[in-house]
């Protein structure tokens, strides 16, 4: 009876914290798998290994995996273009040297912000409307669009050193999305 | 492409089920009953042989002792290359000489007082664990791994970067060092001053602590390289 109960804890904590939507969430279920995976051990007569995964599981991991989500800020970059009909490694290559690469270099160098790219062909304001992300590059014919935020700093570094950043395209228009609702922005 | 990818998607699943259902028939049908000799050889006189109460210790630090000495070079390879990989050194600079002795800024104020209240709790039960780890479970590892959290909780109360990782590091080495001399000496060439579970017992707490100390160190590099090496 006790064993159950103790494997069944086990397997809803460990799906709780894989399927949980918030990290710092999954960090403290992971704590308490590894507290109950210690009764499990105690419970098998093994108290050694109970101990060790107390001292490592629930205290070192538990510590340093906070420490590290602290640490680590994702900036959340989404490139869109409405004319690719199915997004595969040959377009993102074409857009590799040119965007992708410096942009991700200027990130992690200048910035020191993990970048995060994604690729999509949906229609741009359905992008904008559905998830929230920290600059937008869309890509329309031969004109590429910047949109991000005003209060946001690091958008401002990115369009203060646009020059430098992107060289091989020269004409790159920015739009602050706080100041210019998306509907008048395509002009 | 997405029809591809969903063919590739139900080969994958077909290769799990067929695995899954090839390891369950062998083990099903192909599993056999052994005797226990390892297990009474290990766990039949293992007081008078080693002078150690726990047969966990008797093993590890007497009968299988060869592995132990592995299992610490391996935690001080790991060490090394965490120390390799993580050379991102403005970070520490900008760090080491940070004036302001007690920045508290962004901590919590019930972690500052609650870890103030558990510190010697907790340094008291991991050195507890390493000395008594051939009387009771524990050993060095598990207490070392204690010490090592005390001293990564201090970095909640206190994230400033004051240790010398230098110094921590040589210590770690030469206490590899010593804990290979150690069992050389005492197991395997037998120079021991008398056969005696006395003597047996303080070669257990020498290794036991020894153990512990490398552990400690060891965690406590890699955690405050990966911090202040590492990132921002």
């Amino acid at each position: 009876m006790f064993e159950t109960f103790i494997l069944l804890t086990l397997l809803v904590l460990a799906c709780v914290s894989v399927f949980s939507d918030n990290l710092r969430r999954s960090i403290i279920f992971l704590g308490a798998f590894s507290l109950t995976i210690a009764l499990a051990y105690l419970h098998y007569n093994a108290p050694d290994v109970a101990l060790a995964e107390a001292a490592i599981g629930v205290g070192l991991s538990t510590v340093m995996y906070l420490v590290a989500l602290k640490k680590v800020s994702v900036y959340d970059i989404c490139y869109v273009n409405e004319d690719v009909e199915v997004f595969n490694d040959d377009q993102i290559n074409e857009i590799m040297g040119s965007i992708v690469r410096p942009l991700e270099l200027f990130m992690e160098r200048t910035e020191e912000i993990e970048p995060q790219l994604a690729y999509t062909n949906r229609p741009l304001k359905t992008v904008a409307r559905e998830n929230r992300h920290d600059c937008v590059i869309h890509r329309k014919g031969n004109l590429t669009y910047l949109y991000g935020d005003t209060t946001d700093q690091v958008f401002q570094d990115i369009v203060a050193n646009l020059n430098e950043v992107i060289t091989d395209i020269t004409d790159i228009r920015v739009v602050f999305r706080d100041e210019v609702t998306l509907d008048g922005a395509d002009e | 492409m997405a029809q591809t990818s969903r063919l590739f998607h139900i080969i994958r699943i077909a290769f799990a089920v067929i695995g899954a259902l090839v390891v369950l028939f062998l083990f099903l049908n192909h599993s056999e009953q052994l005797d226990t000799p390892l297990m009474d050889y290990f766990t039949a006189d293992f007081f008078a042989q080693t002078g150690a109460q726990n047969s966990v210790a008797a093993i590890y630090l007497n009968y299988r002792v060869f592995d132990t000495l592995f299992e610490a070079l391996m935690l001080m390879v790991s060490v090394m290359e965490v120390i390799n990989v993580s050379w991102a050194n403005k970070h520490a600079e900008k760090y080491q000489f940070e004036k302001d002795d007690f920045n508290r800024k962004g901590n919590s104020e019930i972690v500052v007082r609650m870890v103030g209240i558990i510190y010697p709790f907790v340094l008291l039960i991991g050195l507890y664990i390493i000395v008594n780890g051939h009387v009771s479970p524990g050993g060095g590892f598990q207490g070392g791994a204690i010490l090592a959290t005390a001293l990564i909780t201090r970095y909640l109360v206190y994230p400033n970067f004051d240790l010398d990782l230098h110094a921590l590091e040589i210590v770690e080495k030469i206490l590899f060092l010593s804990i290979v001399m150690t069992p050389v000496l005492y197991v395997f060439m037998q120079i021991q001053p008398a056969d005696t579970t006395i003597s047996h017992q303080i070669y257990m707490v020498a290794m036991n602590s020894l153990i512990g100390l490398k552990v400690f160190s060891g965690l406590s590099i890699i955690f405050y390289r990966f911090v202040f090496y590492e990132g921002r």
